[in-house]
C-alpha cells in the first residue's frame, strides 16, 4: 500500500520580478518519510518552505499538506505542521520556557513531558532571557518548540545552523524518533553528511529547478562511480575506454570515473595485473559536486 | 619573544581602503544625516512661519507689550514653552514662541537616534561585526558621537541659514549673530540629549531601557524647567538641561554663560560613555540586570494576549502621560483665562488656531489643550504601527503565522488593542482634565470634557489607519507614512495660525478638519467621515497584507 501524501506541490512557482526563486515544483513527500532537500545558497530551499507554508505567495501552482491548500486554507493546513526556521527571532524580554509555553499554547497542543525530556536532551537553560541566548540555543528553542508538537509533519530550514557536534548527533537521535513514530520531515540542508545519514530521497535544487531527486542508491546509479588502481608497470591507456572520464595518471597510480557499464574497465585493468585497485559509490557530496561544477552555479542574486 | 611578520599570501591583491577608523563615523553620519536635514528643515520652516505671523499679529511694539504683559502671567503656556521673558520685543516673543518646542523636538530626536546607533546596533548583532574590523569598542563608540556631532553640525548649519534669512526679512529684523545663536541653542539641546543616550547606551544593557531612560531625564528635565517657571523656584531652571537652555536665551538678552553647562555635559557624558564603552563586555551594559527569571506564563496564551504583554508597560507610560498632560493643562484654566482674558492679540491666536473666539475662554484654552493631547495620541498610534511592522520585519511574526493563526487574525489582533489604547488615551485625557480643572468652578462639564478626549481620537485612528494601508501595500514604509501624514498636519496647522495659507492647502491637513472641543462642539460628522475613511484605510490594508508575501527589513 502507498503511504498517503503528506505534501504535494503542483507546478509551485515563485518569481521575484525576473528573478526566478522557484520553477514549476511538482513534489510529493509520503507519510514516514524523510525527504531531504538539497542546494547552494540562493537555489531555493526557503523560498520553497515559506512558499508552502504560506509566508510567501507563488507566482503560480499550488501546494497542499494532508490534502489542505496552503493558500487558500493556510491556518487548517498548519494544524498539522511544526516548522524551525533557519534563524531564530524571538522576543527579548521573554524567558526560553515562556517562549516555549506562547509558542505551545499557539500552537495547541503539545507534549508536557516530551518537551521537559527535549530540555534536557538539547542541554538547554529556558530560564534565561531570549537576548541572551547565543545563536546556537535560540536554535534549540525552535527545535525543542517544534519537536514538542509531535506535529505529523515537521519543516525544517537549515535546522541545525549554529548548533555544536554534540547538539547535531541529539538532532539527528530526534529525527530518527519522529521518523520512527510516524512523522513526516521534510529537512532542507547543505550540510551533506547529514542529509545522507538521515534521509529517505533527496531532491536537489538548482537555480529554482528540481534536477534530482530520489534515493541516495537511485542517485548513485546515475552517477559516476570513482575508481582507484595501481600498476606495478606503466598504466594501461584508459582515455579511449568507454565511459571513462577524470583520469589522472600518477606514475602507476590513476583515478578515474566510470558511468555505465564496467566490464571494458575491468577487461583493460585486469589484462595490466593492478597491484591495488578500489572501487566506491559516489558521496552525496561527490553528487551534489558533480551536479555543480566549479563554474556551473546558481545565479548569486537569487533570493531564497 | 619573537614578533611574527605578517605574510602576504602570494598572487593576492588588496586593495588598501583609506582611513579604516573612521568608517563607523561615516557611516552613522550616512544612516543619520537625512533625518537631521529634514527637522532642520522643519524648524526653519516653522520658525518662517511664526516670525511672519508674530509681525502680522503684533505689529508694532504697544501690542507687543500689551500682549508681553498678559502672557506674562499664564501658567499653562509657561509650562509648555517656558517662562515669557522679554516679550515686549520680537525678538523675544519669537524666541518665546519657538525656541522651548524646538529644542524639545530636536531632544527627542537625538536621544533616539544616539541610543539607536550606540545600542541598538549591538542588540541588533550588527555591533560585532563592525568591532572585529580596525577598531575597538572605544574608538567605535567616538565614530559614533563624531557621526552623531556631524550630522548635529548639518542641523546646526541648515537652521542657521534658514534663521538667518528670516531674520534678514525687512518686518522680522533680527541680526545674523542672534539667529545663529538660536540654531546654536537647538543644535545644543540636541548634543546633550545625543551625550546622554550615549551614557544610557552604556549603562543599560537594551536600547528600549536607554531610550527609555534618557526619555526619563528628559522627561523629569521638561517638568523641573516648567516648575521652575511657573513657581517660585526659579533655582530650578539652574539644575535642568532645558532650564539651561531657556537662559541661555540667544535671540534676546543672551546669556552666554549659559552655553558652558550645555558644553561641559555633552563633554562629560560623551567622554564617560566612550571610557565605558571600552568596561564592559559586548551585549551587557555596565548596570547589570537579571538575565533569568522563573517563568511566568500570564497572558501568554495566544498572540494578542502576547501583544498585551510585550507591550503593557510602554501602554502604561502612555495612558499615564495622556492623563497627566490633560490634568496639567486643566490646572491652570482659570490662571489662563484671566491672564487672557480680553486681549484682542489673544483672541486673533485663538481664532487662528482652535477656530474659536475667547468668548468661552475656558473652552478655547482646554480647547488648544486637547490640540496638544490629540497630537500626542497620533504619536503613539504612529509607533504602535510601527512596531507592528517591526514584528514583520524581524521576523517574529513568523512565529505565529506558521502556527494556525491567520494573518487577518493576528492583525486584527494587535489593530484592537491599539485602537482601544487610542479610545482609552482620549478618555483618560478627559479624565484627567477634569480631575485637573477641580473647583475651578468655570462652568465646564465632565461630559463636554469626554467629549473633547472622545473627538481626541479620529485623527489618531487615521494615522494608524495610513500606517495599516502602508503596511498592506509599501510595508517598508509604514512608520514613515504615517509619520508623513501626521508630521504633515501639524505642519500646516501651526504655520497656518501664523499666516495665511491657501484653503485647499488646509484642506490637506488631517487636524484641520477637527473642531478643537472644548473650544467649540465636537463636528461629528466630520470625526465620522474621518473614521469612515480609517475604517476603508485599514480594510484595504488588511486584505493587501492578508495577501501579500512577508517581508523582512
Amino acid at each position: 500500500m502507498t503511504p498517503a501524501i503528506v505534501l504535494h506541490t503542483e507546478g509551485l512557482t515563485k518569481h521575484y520580478g525576473s528573478v526566478v526563486g522557484l520553477e514549476s515544483l511538482n513534489l510529493d513527500v509520503h507519510q514516514g518519510e524523510v525527504l531531504g532537500y538539497l542546494g547552494p545558497n540562493g537555489a531555493g530551499k526557503t523560498t520553497t518552505i515559506r512558499t508552502i507554508l504560506g509566508l510567501i505567495r507563488p507566482t503560480a501552482g499550488s501546494a497542499e499538506i494532508f490534502g489542505i491548500n496552503t493558500q487558500t486554507d493556510t491556518v487548517e493546513s498548519h494544524k498539522r505542521v511544526a516548522y524551525v526556521p533557519g534563524e531564530a527571532t524571538f522576543w527579548p524580554s521573554l524567558t526560553g520556557m515562556e517562549t516555549l509555553h506562547l509558542l505551545g499554547r499557539v500552537h495547541g497542543s503539545v507534549d508536557v513531558a516530551f518537551r521537559d525530556e527535549l530540555i534536557k536532551r538539547f542541554d538547554f537553560d529556558p530560564s534565561r532571557k531570549v537576548r541572551t541566548y547565543s545563536k546556537g540555543n535560540r536554535q534549540k528553542i525552535n527545535l525543542i518548540a517544534a519537536l514538542a508538537t509531535r506535529a505529523d509533519f515537521l519543516v525544517m530550514d537549515e535546522p541545525t545552523s549554529g548548533l555544536d557536534p554534540i547538539m547535531e548527533q541529539a538532532f539527528r537521535h530526534s529525527i530518527v524518533e519522529a521518523k520512527g513514530r510516524g512523522q513526516t520531515v521534510f529537512l532542507s540542508s547543505h550540510i551533506l553528511e547529514e542529509l545522507e545519514a538521515l534521509c529517505d530521497r533527496i531532491g536537489i535544487l538548482r537555480a529554482g529547478k528540481l534536477v534530482e531527486l530520489g534515493t541516495l542508491t537511485e542517485m548513485r546509479h546515475l552517477s559516476a562511480l570513482t575508481v582507484e588502481a595501481t600498476f606495478g608497470e606503466p598504466p594501461p591507456a584508459l582515455e579511449h575506454v568507454a565511459g571513462v572520464s577524470n583520469l589522472h595518471v600518477e606514475g602507476g597510480h590513476v583515478t578515474f570515473n566510470v558511468r555505465g557499464a564496467v566490464d571494458p574497465v575491468l577487461r583493460v585493468v585486469a589484462d595490466h595485473h593492478p597491484i591495488t585497485f578500489l572501487s566506491r559509490q559516489p558521496s552525496l557530496e561527490e553528487l551534489f559536486l558533480s551536479l555543480y561544477g566549479a563554474s556551473d552555479g546558481v545565479p548569486a542574486d537569487s533570493p531564497q | 619573544m619573537t614578533t611574527i611578520a605578517a605574510v602576504r599570501p602570494s598572487g593576492s591583491a588588496l586593495t588598501p581602503f583609506r582611513s579604516p577608523g573612521t568608517v563607523i563615523g561615516r557611516l552613522v553620519f550616512r544612516r543619520t544625516w537625512r533625518s537631521a536635514a529634514i527637522w532642520a528643515v522643519i524648524f526653519g520652516g516653522y520658525t518662517v512661519a511664526k516670525a511672519l505671523g508674530i509681525v502680522d499679529i503684533y505689529p508694532n511694539a504697544a501690542a507687543l507689550h500689551t500682549a508681553a504683559v498678559q502672557l506674562a502671567s499664564d501658567p499653562g503656556l509657561n509650562t509648555l514653552v517656558g517662562a515669557p521673558r522679554y516679550l515686549d520685543s520680537l525678538a523675544g516673543m519669537l524666541q518665546w514662541n519657538i525656541a522651548s518646542i524646538m529644542v524639545t523636538l530636536g531632544a527627542i530626536w537625538a536621544l533616539l537616534t544616539s541610543t539607536k546607533h550606540l545600542r541598538g546596533e549591538e542588540d541588533a548583532g550588527r555591533w560585532e561585526i563592525l568591532l572585529t574590523g580596525q577598531t575597538t569598542a572605544r574608538g567605535a563608540a567616538v565614530n559614533v558621537l563624531a557621526g552623531l556631532f556631524a550630522s548635529t553640525l548639518l542641523l546646526f548649519a541648515i537652521d542657521g541659514v534658514f534663521f538667518v534669512a528670516t531674520g534678514s526679512v525687512k518686518t522680522v529684523h533680527i541680526d545674523p549673530g542672534p539667529a545663529v545663536l538660536l540654531a546654536l541653542d537647538v543644535a545644543l539641546g540636541c548634543g546633550m540629549f545625543a551625550a546622554i543616550g550615549a551614557l544610557m547606551s552604556q549603562l543599560l544593557p537594551s536600547r528600549g531601557r536607554a531610550a527609555g531612560l534618557t526619555a526619563g531625564v528628559l522627561g523629569v528635565s521638561f517638568a523641573l524647567r516648567s516648575m521652575g517657571d511657573i513657581t517660585s523656584a526659579s533655582w530650578l531652571l539652574n539644575v535642568t538641561p532645558l532650564g539651561w537652555l531657556e537662559q541661555f536665551s540667544p535671540l534676546t538678552h543672551t546669556s552666554s554663560f549659559w552655553i558652558l553647562p550645555p558644553l561641559a555635559l555633552i563633554l562629560a557624558c560623551g567622554s564617560l560613555s566612550v571610557f565605558l564603552a571600552g568596561r564592559r563586555d559586548l551585549g551587557s551594559g555596565v548596570i547589570t540586570v537579571s538575565d533569568s527569571s522563573r517563568p511566568h506564563t500570564r497572558l501568554l496564551n495566544s498572540p494578542l494576549a502576547a501583544a498585551v504583554r510585550l507591550t503593557r508597560t510602554s501602554t502604561v507610560v502612555w495612558l499615564a502621560a495622556f492623563t497627566v498632560v490633560g490634568g496639567l493643562y486643566a490646572s491652570f484654566t482659570n490662571a489662563a483665562v484671566s491672564s487672557l482674558a480680553g486681549s484682542a492679540s489673544a483672541q486673533q491666536i485663538f481664532q487662528h488656531l482652535v477656530h474659536t473666539s475667547t468668548a468661552v475662554f475656558a473652552g478655547a484654552y482646554l480647547g488648544l489643550a486637547f490640540f496638544i493631547l490629540l497630537t500626542l495620541i497620533c504619536v503613539y498610534a504612529a509607533n504602535a504601527v510601527g512596531a507592528i511592522r517591526d514584528e514583520e520585519a524581524s521576523g517574529r511574526v513568523d512565529n505565529f503565522l506558521v502556527q494556525p493563526v491567520s494573518r487577518l487574525r493576528w492583525l486584527a489582533g494587535r489593530g484592537a488593542l491599539v485602537v482601544l489604547v487610542i479610545v482609552v488615551s482620549g478618555l483618560l485625557g478627559a479624565i484627567g482634565s477634569w480631575v485637573g480643572l477641580g473647583s475651578q468652578g468655570n462652568g465646564i462639564s465632565f461630559t463636554t470634557l469626554l467629549q473633547a478626549g472622545v473627538n481626541a481620537t479620529p485623527p489618531a485612528l487615521f494615522i494608524f489607519a495610513v500606517g495599516i494601508f502602508a503596511l498592506g501595500f509599501w510595508p517598508r514604509r509604514t512608520i514613515i507614512a504615517a509619520y508623513a501624514v501626521l508630521g504633515w498636519s501639524f505642519l500646516v496647522v501651526m504655520l497656518s495660525s501664523g499666516i495665511s495659507i491657501p484653503t485647499w492647502i488646509q484642506d490637506t491637513s488631517l487636524l484641520h478638519h477637527i473642531v478643537f472641543a472644548p473650544a467649540a462642539p465636537p463636528d461629528w460628522g466630520a470625526n465620522a467621515v474621518i473614521i469612515g475613511i480609517a475604517v476603508v484605510l485599514c480594510a484595504a490594508g488588511a486584505v493587501r497584507f492578508n495577501r501579500r508575501d512577508l517581508q523582512g527589513e
